[in-house]
């Protein structure tokens, strides 16, 4: 069982800011992986112990955002067993059709792929498609937000439960195929010392694609930031029956 | 707002009349598509060209996919609109690779710029709004619920059944309902909304009552719903969950993330409880208690 999963990296969202002209700082800001590949991570990790396979990291990105190795460390220590780079100037900025198309020729370099997984948005964009476009790029069957993912012996199909706004639906797909996970699904688990030590040693690899580009579809005009409620901003501290008969007085005018 | 022709596709027809709606006499020609059963055509009046019909059941919507490339490629350029459920979603999402044109997904208005038509959408958890052209033939959108105001739109012209063209590899087995209750929080003049900071879910016993005691709704943060399913997934607020603007809402053991934020900004009052003081709700309430949320609730419980 070969599984590759997807993952993107992107700025800390909790440390980007807004200064006084309401333009984003965003230069400066550190990256991470995004919140939502990492339940995709742990999903692979736990199929790949349950099946005695492998599973292997696919990114792409900018170089400012890949060549550390920080968060190559980082990546590696989650589970898989080698970390693959498809690196290029500006990548994380690309859009997600763009996106899914690089990431499906990269799949095909693979010799042996038996199931990609990918989160379900990523935390900049959020577009919540790259894992439906790089399916039907592939031509391979493809479902996302899924909820419960259950293999059969022989990896040659999953049964997947898929969750829907007001219902819950049950699917059989042949493998190899592309599944992009919920955020329900799992949790992701803290790195232990131990994968942490062993991170390290894991290999590296650069993906040279050669690939043909896709053409542009799409223009970004501008990024604004909209405009902020004030707020009063009365902050009291302690919870003590004084503090709180303060908050109970603004309350009562409230509720009138 | 100009689009010479559009398609609006739905396995939802309430998304489809909305849509619709807005395109009206936007667009030269309006083409429908609508994956769903046959008792529920009659209701659909789109004042639609054509109304394609791909029938559910037999058939999944993704089993459409490459029938409905086809036709959007009769046309040598076309908008394609979609609703934002995970459905309508997908099945654009496979388009726009067919097309090789990209999608824009949940997006949240649509303005014209001299001829061009410029859509904007929330980016970087809820900090900005990426304003996006299309520079191809084919451009892909699926739209925020309540974008557009429904009107009335007359019959359509011509309806015709779609067929497969190629089924999809996946199959579908079976469907259960999720048994949950739907509260209403976008017309809800008060809530409560529970985050992380509580510790276990018999504790929600003691928001539901301090909801009850002000006449409010309960909410939640997207991990309590999503990671601790102590409340259904519809129950949550944020950018990717549901948006809300009531009269108060009060934040207990919210950490106020932005993408959180980017659901309840538009309250007119907000208050927090929380115990960090550097939690950065308390740069976004009007009122704050740094303290604990077990000694703080109960007194509200019992006082108010
Ligand atoms: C792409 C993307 C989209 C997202 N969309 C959403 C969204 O739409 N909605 C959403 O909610 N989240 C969303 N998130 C997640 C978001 O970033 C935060 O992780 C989440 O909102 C945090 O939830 P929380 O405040 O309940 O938990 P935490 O951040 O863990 O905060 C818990 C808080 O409780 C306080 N606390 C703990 N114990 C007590 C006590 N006894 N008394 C008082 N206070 C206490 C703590 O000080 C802390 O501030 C999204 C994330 C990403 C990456």
């Amino acid at each position: 069982m070969d599984i590759i999963t997807c993952c993107k990296v992107v700025r800390d969202d909790e440390l980007i800011k807004v200064n006084d002209k309401q333009e984003l700082i965003i230069d400066e800001v550190p990256w991470k992986i995004s919140a939502y590949d990492l339940n995709a991570i742990e999903v692979g990790k736990k199929l790949a112990e349950k099946l005695e396979g492998k599973m292997q990291v696919l990114t792409l990105g900018s170089p400012e955002a890949l060549n550390g190795t920080k968060i190559q460390k980082d990546i590696l220590s989650r589970g898989p067993a080698e970390l693959n780079m498809v690196v290029g100037e500006g990548y994380e900025q690309l859009d997600s059709i763009s996106t899914a198309w690089y990431l499906a020729q990269a799949i095909t370099t693979f010799e042996n792929v038996d199931l990609v997984l990918c989160g379900v948005g990523s935390g900049d964009f959020y577009n919540q498609t790259v894992g439906t476009q790089m399916g039907t790029f592939l031509n391979w069957p493809n479902i996302d937000n899924v909820v419960e993912i259950e293999i059969d012996e022989s990896a040659s199909k999953a049964i997947v439960k898929r969750a829907l706004e007001d219902s819950t639906e049950t699917y059989e797909i042949p493998l190899p195929a592309v599944i992009t996970v919920s955020s329900e699904i799992i949790e992701p688990s803290v790195p232990t010392m131990k994968e942490i030590m062993r991170a390290g040693r894991k290999p590296v690899n650069l993906l040279d694609l050669n690939a043909e580009s896709l053409e542009q579809t799409t223009e970004v005009i501008e990024i604004v930031v909209p405009d902020q409620t004030d707020r009063r901003k009365e902050i009291i501290e302690g919870d003590g029956e004084e503090e709180i008969d303060q908050l109970i007085e603004f309350l009562k005018k409230e509720l009138v | 707002m100009k689009t010479d022709v559009a398609y609006v596709l739905s396995v939802d027809k309430d998304v489809i009349l909305e849509i619709c709606s807005g395109l009206k006499d936007k667009t030269d020609k309006l083409n429908v598509v609508y994956l769903g059963s046959e008792e529920e055509l009659s209701q659909l009046k789109c004042g639609a060209n054509n109304l394609y019909f791909g029938e559910l059941g037999e058939y999944i919507a993704e089993d459409y996919v490459t029938a409905i490339a086809q036709k959007i490629k009769g046309d040598d350029s076309a908008l394609v609109f979609g609703g934002n459920n995970v459905k309508d979603r997908a099945v654009l999402a496979a388009l726009s690779a067919l097309l090789k044109s990209n999608l824009l997904t949940n997006v949240s208005s649509i303005e014209k710029d001299g001829e061009e038509l410029v859509f904007s959408r929330v980016v970087y958890g809820g900090l900005a709004e990426q304003k996006t052209k299309f520079v191809s033939n084919y451009g892909l959108v699926t739209t925020s619920p309540g974008l557009f105001e429904l009107i009335d739109l007359g019959d359509n012209d011509n309806i015709e059944k779609l067929e497969v063209a190629e089924k999809s590899a996946i199959k579908f087995i079976e469907k259960a309902e999720k048994q949950e209750k739907t509260v209403n929080l976008v017309a809800a003049e008060r809530i409560v909304d529970v985050g992380r900071g509580l510790s276990a879910e018999e504790d929600l016993g003691l928001i539901n009552e301090l909801a009850a005691k002000i006449d409010a709704a309960v909410a939640c943060s997207r991990p309590v719903a999503e990671n601790d399913k102590w409340l259904p997934v519809s129950n949550y607020l944020g950018i990717t969950g549901t948006t809300v603007k009531p009269e108060l809402i009060i934040t207990v053991g919210v950490s106020g993330q932005v993408q959180h934020m980017g659901g309840i900004n538009k309250s007119k009052t907000i208050v927090a409880i929380n115990k960090d003081a550097n939690a950065p709700i308390f740069e976004h309430c009007d009122f704050g208690i740094v303290g604990d949320l077990y000694k703080i609730v109960p007194k509200l419980i019992e006082k108010l």
